[in-house]
């Protein structure tokens, strides 16, 4: 990879003393708008942490477009199914914007069970004046008004504020993983384990279930649906990912309920690397259509893989995201890593993958040049506006200076969500509680 | 209600300055390797000596192929793999938040081995007596009949689905939940037990199911505190047969003592009758 990368680091711990790391502020997703300008997380304390891109200025041109805090509010609160006595958490799992129509900005998010549809609108401008109300709001005694007066609107301090407008509840049995929207901007998809519904997001109380394969007998079940997405332009057509490794991608215009999938994409197993372990790293974690809607990128436990939408037998291209973990596999298995989710990304171009790994790194594929490179999102190996330096995992014999060794990576620091800008090379990488935003250097 | 705290299989985290790292699990190599190519098998003494493959770690894929250099048999392998599936499984239950992926995925995997561990009771020829070094593979579960599994029987490695597992499961959770020192498989009743619990493991996921209390509880969890001492088969493969274990097996990988004759079976068969009855008269009360 020819580019170096500027670093800037947003640590958003400011909504809490940030000398401990409390559960609730876990990065559990990221997300940029359709245009970049601004950037949501979602944590596992129900709470969606808004960032905009300042404008450039003349004045310092060196900081370009810094991120800062716009707006946070408390998405979801945990809730109680008592038939259960389960509690539902009320972790963000995903987050999706919409694209922007009006001056207001919209975005989906959701927890296990509940979608709902946020407005986010600034305010900068308050009316006074009023004739029958004096400043602070009591009604005046009418004998006292000899004028009449409107309103005028003054400026203020800028105030961004967050209104739910829709809820869209009680239509998932089992824990929603993905959420996606629609190229018609009207209807959006919401995943769960065995089924996905489809909304309009104008109606709360009514959805379509549009996939279910939940078995008449729960006993025979064997997979479940990982994530889903709807494809970039054609709006009939969506994939979704399976634990056994498959990629389903089915036409809304074939029937009502697509339980017949339009294409099956499927890589038969490698015999020469089975192990007890091998459905389990088969299981995908993550789909996502590129921009031009021709190729679908899938992540795994080990890999990272490109699928031409036209060829269902095998993957076009296939990455080796931290392949001396194979070895280590009954540990992992052991200490539960092994069900970890790993999100993938593509670039604006669909030229390069980023997906992320233990011990903090994070890996990018170049697919024109064939390289790679794996890079660490931590406090203490990066300085602001300092170029990261790429790191290397050597898997035996001689260790060299700065290679860490297999058995030295730190598998509680795991990167499982990243966002990619959708114009510009500008990263964001969740790293537990701490989220990093990192630049493409410019000369 | 009886319901006991069981704590969930931990791999133990090594701290090595401060980090805590993946530990060695028995069935993973060391990463640091002095030939990148794998030691062709024959006999070699060095690469067996040691569990932990200490010092000396060849890359090897864990594969189908029977490697009889690998330091763990792989009946031995597939047991650990078992046990943690099942640990995992019940584990799962218990948590707040129960992964329906997760749960899924762990069935998956235990189903395959318990699918491969029938099969090799099928397709294997009874064994000439062997030495009481070599450690013996358990008797599959739902052939209570069978001789014991000879080790050199490559097994065949198949997905094939087994309707018939979350009644295995529920048994095995029996079984570890009895905590006997030597861990015995006791023969199941696949027939009568089929309609104890039918949607023990994946019926609980669903909000508006639980209709009846009885059928959403794990019903083994009931009968914890019922004293099954006297159905420890150590005690009876004291009693009817020579009990073979194996030496040098690791304090924490539980050995498994075969059956060997159908008299001594009968007598097992008898005794988990007298339990089973039991159970069932409180259940309908």
């Amino acid at each position: 990879m020819d580019e170096e990368i500027d670093t800037r680091k947003i640590n958003n711990s400011f909504l809490r003393d940030h000398n401990y790391a409390t559960e609730a502020d876990i990065i559990s997703t990221v997300e940029f708008n359709s245009t970049g300008e601004l950037l949501a997380t979602g944590d596992k304390g129900g709470r969606v942490v808004v960032f905009q891109r300042e404008q450039e200025s003349k004045n310092q041109p060196h900081r370009r477009g810094e991120y800062n805090v716009y707006s946070t509010f408390q998405s979801h609160e945990p809730e109680f199914d008592y038939l259960k006595s389960l509690e539902i958490e009320e972790k963000i799992n995903k987050i999706r914007w919409l694209p922007q129509q009006n001056a207001a900005y919209f975005l989906l998010s959701t927890n296990d069970k509940t979608v709902k549809l946020w407005k986010i609108s600034e305010r900068d401008k308050r009316p006074e004046g009023y004739n029958l109300k004096d400043e602070e709001g009591r009604i005046r005694d009418p004998t006292t008004i000899t004028a009449l007066r409107v309103p005028v609107l003054r400026p203020m301090d800028l105030m961004v504020e967050a209104t739910p407008r829709r809820i869209f509840s009680n239509a998932h049995t089992y824990h929603i993983n993905s959420i996606s929207v629609n190229s018609d901007y009207e209807t959006y998809m919401s995943t769960d384990d065995l089924r996905i519904n489809l909304w309009n997001l104008e109606i709360t109380n009514r959805s379509f279930n549009i996939v279910d394969i939940k078995p008449a007998n729960m006993e025979e079940l064997t997979e479940v649906i990982t994530a889903a997405e709807f494809h970039p332009n054609q709006c009939n057509t969506f994939v979704y990912s399976s634990s056994k490794g498959s990629i389903r991608l089915c036409d809304m215009r074939t029937s009502a309920l697509c339980d017949n999938h339009s294409k099956l994409f499927e890589e038969p197993e490698d015999p020469s690397n089975r192990s007890f372990f091998s459905e389990i790293i088969s299981s995908i974690s993550d789909v996502k259509f590129s921009h031009s809607g021709r190729y679908l990128m899938t992540r795994d436990y080990l890999t990272v893989k490109v699928w031409d939408i036209n060829m269902e037998s095998k993957p076009l291209e296939t990455y080796q995201v931290h392949d001396y973990l194979r070895s280590k596999l009954c540990s992992l298995y052991e200490n539960d890593c092994i069900f970890d989710k790993f999100e993938c990304v593509w670039n604006g171009t669909d030229s390069v993958l980023m997906t992320g790994s233990y011990n903090n790194f994070f890996r990018m594929f170049d697919r024109n040049t064939k390289r790679d490179v794996t890079l660490e999102a931590s406090r203490e190996n990066s300085k602001p506006r300092a170029i990261l330096k790429p790191r290397k995992v050597c898997v035996g014999g001689k260790r060299r200076k700065d290679e860490i060794s297999v058995d030295s990576l730190d598998f509680s620091k795991k990167i499982l969500h990243t966002a990619w800008h959708p114009n510009e090379n500008i990263i964001a990488v969740a790293a537990t509680n701490n989220l990093y935003i990192f630049q493409d250097k410019v000369n | 209600m009886g319901q006991r705290d069981i704590t969930a299989f931990e791999a133990s985290m090594k701290r090595k300055n401060g980090i805590p790292t993946v530990s060695m699990c028995r069935l993973d190599v060391e990463s640091a390797v002095v030939k990148k190519e794998v030691v062709p098998c024959g006999g070699d003494g060095v690469l067996s000596s040691s569990r932990y493959m200490l010092g000396r770690g060849v890359k090897r894929k864990l594969s189908a192929c029977e490697d009889p250099a690998q330091d763990l048999p792989y009946p031995q392998q597939r047991q650990l793999v078992l046990e943690l599936c099942l640990d995992k499984l019940q584990s799962c239950q218990r948590r707040a938040e129960p992964s329906l992926h997760r749960s899924v995925l762990l069935a998956n995997t235990l189903r395959q081995i318990q699918q491969e561990m029938r099969q090799e009771g099928e397709t294997c020829l009874p064994p000439a007596p062997l030495g009481p070094s070599l450690p013996h593979a358990s008797t599959p579960r739902h052939f209570p009949d069978l001789p014991p599994v000879p080790l050199d029987c490559p097994p065949p490695l198949t997905g094939a689905l087994s309707p018939s597992f979350p009644l295995t499961t529920a048994e095995d959770d029996e079984v570890l939940l009895g905590g006997t020192e030597s861990e015995t498989l006791l023969p199941s009743l696949a027939g009568e037990d089929d309609t104890r619990s039918p949607d023990s493991l994946f019926g609980s996921f669903e909000i508006t199911n639980s209709t009846s209390y009885l059928t959403d509880l794990p019903l083994d969890d009931i009968f914890e505190d019922i004293d099954t001492s006297m159905y420890d088969s150590s005690d009876i493969s004291v009693l009817a047969f020579p009990a073979q274990r194996s030496s040098g097996v690791d304090d924490g990988l539980k050995s498994l003592s075969s059956c060997t004759s159908n008299n001594s079976l009968q007598l097992c068969l008898s005794d988990i009758n007298d339990l089973d009855h039991i159970m069932e008269i409180l259940v309908r009360s």
